[in-house]
């Protein structure tokens, strides 16, 4: 099991006025898989994107197995074992899904160029699109993206994994599909951050629930604990919908769905 | 031998062989001067496909950086008597250092931003060399020493031919490295690039740096073999010429880029009885292209012929 210690204290990342992320705190020791859920505009992905170094923090700390990396740029800390997707999918339109699989591996120069294409081989087997290798990223679908995402990180092979809104817009086949190939990746020793808004997905997927509103973190538990926990229903009033996905969720994870 | 590699083989032994043939066959010099600038046109075109078609880095400061080697070489011989040899040497490190200045003052930069801080560059070494007459003679041209002690054209030709298939060697091998994948990352979307492991300031810089010494290769040849050094040779409009061919031929590919300048100078100069009128043939061709085929006239015929990109 991979010993993973990723500790985030009092991070803040404000935008004029606008405190995005306000002093939140929280740990991924081991092989976490947690999920991150919170309203439209809570500052999920503005933390994802902290984390990872997109964004330079206003204020706080971000240590990785001991090592404080908040002042490196995304690819030092791409190197040092945090990997991500994005809410909106990013891959490389005009280059094809094998060079987008090999950007990566090269990247962090790991292996030789003969392995990375082996693995490569692996990933897209892995993620059933080996028959689209040398089609162009930007002509594959949506939910196709999101696997060539999903793709592009394992080829980076980091220990923490954040994926961002890995269920939006995808058939239901194509998400069992997803969760299948999280668990498997999980099983390896890979710590996952998922962030959706897919309640169902969440709740059943994850072993421990942040919960974050407006900017800061209202909830951190065990997905029973946080289900019931007033300041998450009480975030979530007047989104009727959310409530009544909270509800669902528990439903369809007491009767084993998902 | 794959078949791919073989069809390449074939392709760059063919135009190798056409291009050492072309002293043989023409004997006009006027002719063979035509195809020594296509060819430096070619090589020019070729930076300007590494450094957009690739990187992604839409600079109009390749002429600038042309120029800014062709004048370090020829006023280093000017006023300080240095051999030709080093003076050449200078004006190329004068380039890939002007274009690391660039380059990392550009880091930031994006798309229009990036292009309007490379016009106002070029068009401040322009003026810089037009106002300083005392010193660089301003318009009236800065006489440059030839390279060779001969009228014929034939050495400049065999020279610029020489210069132009090695550089086109080594920008495609460095294209076809791990390079030429960063580079395109970066292009598609640096953030996600950078989130994959790519040190994107260092390959922004080394696409800059790499395509500045090139452009100063040729800056150094072109103010030896044209003797004189004008600064209006800078101006936008000559950059202007040279995206337009690096378009024309398909700007993401480098040797097609490098065959659309060569073609279009060529054509130019076919057409130049039509007067005004070949530039208005070369806007409306420019303007079908970009309408019509998106990677250029001659990028697509590599990828059938060869079957994959550059």
């Amino acid at each position: 099991m991979a010993d993973i210690d990723l500790n985030i204290a009092g991070l803040k990342k404000y935008f004029g006025g606008v405190r995005a992320v306000d002093g939140v705190s929280f740990s991924v020791q081991g092989n976490e898989l947690i999920g991150l859920i919170g309203p439209n505009g809570s500052g999920k992905t503005t933390m994802i994107n902290t984390i990872n170094g997109l964004f330079f923090p206003t204020g706080g700390l971000i240590r990785f197995q001991g090592e404080r990396i908040d002042h490196l740029p995304p690819y030092e800390r791409a190197k040092r074992g945090i990997g991500r997707t994005f809410q909106i999918t990013r891959v490389f339109h005009r280059m094809s899904v094998l060079q987008n699989l090999m950007v990566p591996a090269l990247a962090i120069g790991k292996e030789p160029k003969k392995a990375i294409r082996e693995r490569a081989q692996e990933v897209m087997e892995f993620l059933t699109i080996q028959h689209l290798t040398g089609e162009n990223g930007g002509n594959l679908s949506g939910g196709q993206q999101k696997l060539l995402e999903l793709g592009r990180v394992l080829m980076l092979d980091p220990t923490v994994i954040f994926l961002d809104e890995p269920f939006a817009g995808v058939h239901p086949e194509l998400c069992q599909q997803i969760y299948a190939y999280i668990h498997e990746v999980h099983r390896n020793g890979k710590a996952f951050i998922i962030v959706s808004h897919d309640m169902d997905s969440v709740f059943s997927l994850s072993e421990r629930v942040l919960v974050m509103n407006e900017g800061q973190k209202i909830a951190d538990g065990a997905p029973d604990e946080v289900r019931h926990d007033e300041a998450v229903i009480d975030a979530y009033l007047g989104d009727a919908s959310a409530e009544d996905q909270i509800e669902e969720a528990e439903v369809s994870n007491s009767t084993g769905r998902g | 031998m794959e078949k791919t590699t073989l069809k390449k083989l074939c392709l760059f032994t063919g135009l190798l062989l056409v291009g050492l043939l072309i002293p043989l066959i023409v004997k006009n010099s006027y002719w063979l001067h035509v195809f020594a600038m296509a060819y430096f046109y070619g090589l020019i075109a070729a930076t300007w496909s590494f450094l957009d078609g690739y990187a992604g880095q839409f600079s109009f400061g390749n002429i600038a950086l042309v120029v800014i080697a062709g004048y370090t070489s020829g006023l280093l011989a000017e006023y300080t008597g240095l051999p030709l040899s080093l003076g050449m040497i200078a004006g190329v490190l004068a380039a890939g250092v002007v274009g690391l200045f660039i380059g990392y003052l550009c880091l930031r930069f994006k798309g229009a931003y990036l292009s309007l801080f490379t016009i106002a560059f070029a068009e401040a070494i322009r003026i810089i060399l037009n106002t300083e007459h005392r010193f660089t003679r301003g318009p009236c041209g800065l006489h440059v020493e030839g390279l060779f002690n001969t009228t014929s054209v034939v050495p400049y030709y065999y020279l610029i031919f020489f210069i132009l298939a090695v550089s086109l060697f080594v920008m495609y091998r460095m294209l076809r490295s791990k390079w030429g994948l960063f580079f395109q990352a970066i292009r598609e979307d640096d953030e996600a690039a950078s989130a994959m492991g790519v040190n994107i300031v260092r390959y922004k810089i080394i696409a800059f740096v790499v395509s500045s010494i090139f452009c100063g290769i040729g800056g150094v040849f072109y103010a030896h073999f044209s003797q004189m050094l004008t600064p209006n040779f800078g101006q936008i409009a000559t950059m202007g010429l040279v995206i337009g061919m690096a378009v024309i031929g398909g700007v993401e590919n480098l040797i097609a880029a490098a065959l659309g300048g060569i073609i279009v100078q060529f054509g130019l100069e076919w057409l130049r009885e039509f007067g005004a009128w070949r530039m208005v043939i070369f806007g409306a061709l420019l303007m079908g292209v970009v309408r019509f085929a998106r990677n250029g006239l001659l990028a697509p015929m590599y990828k059938k012929f060869i079957g994959e990109e550059v």
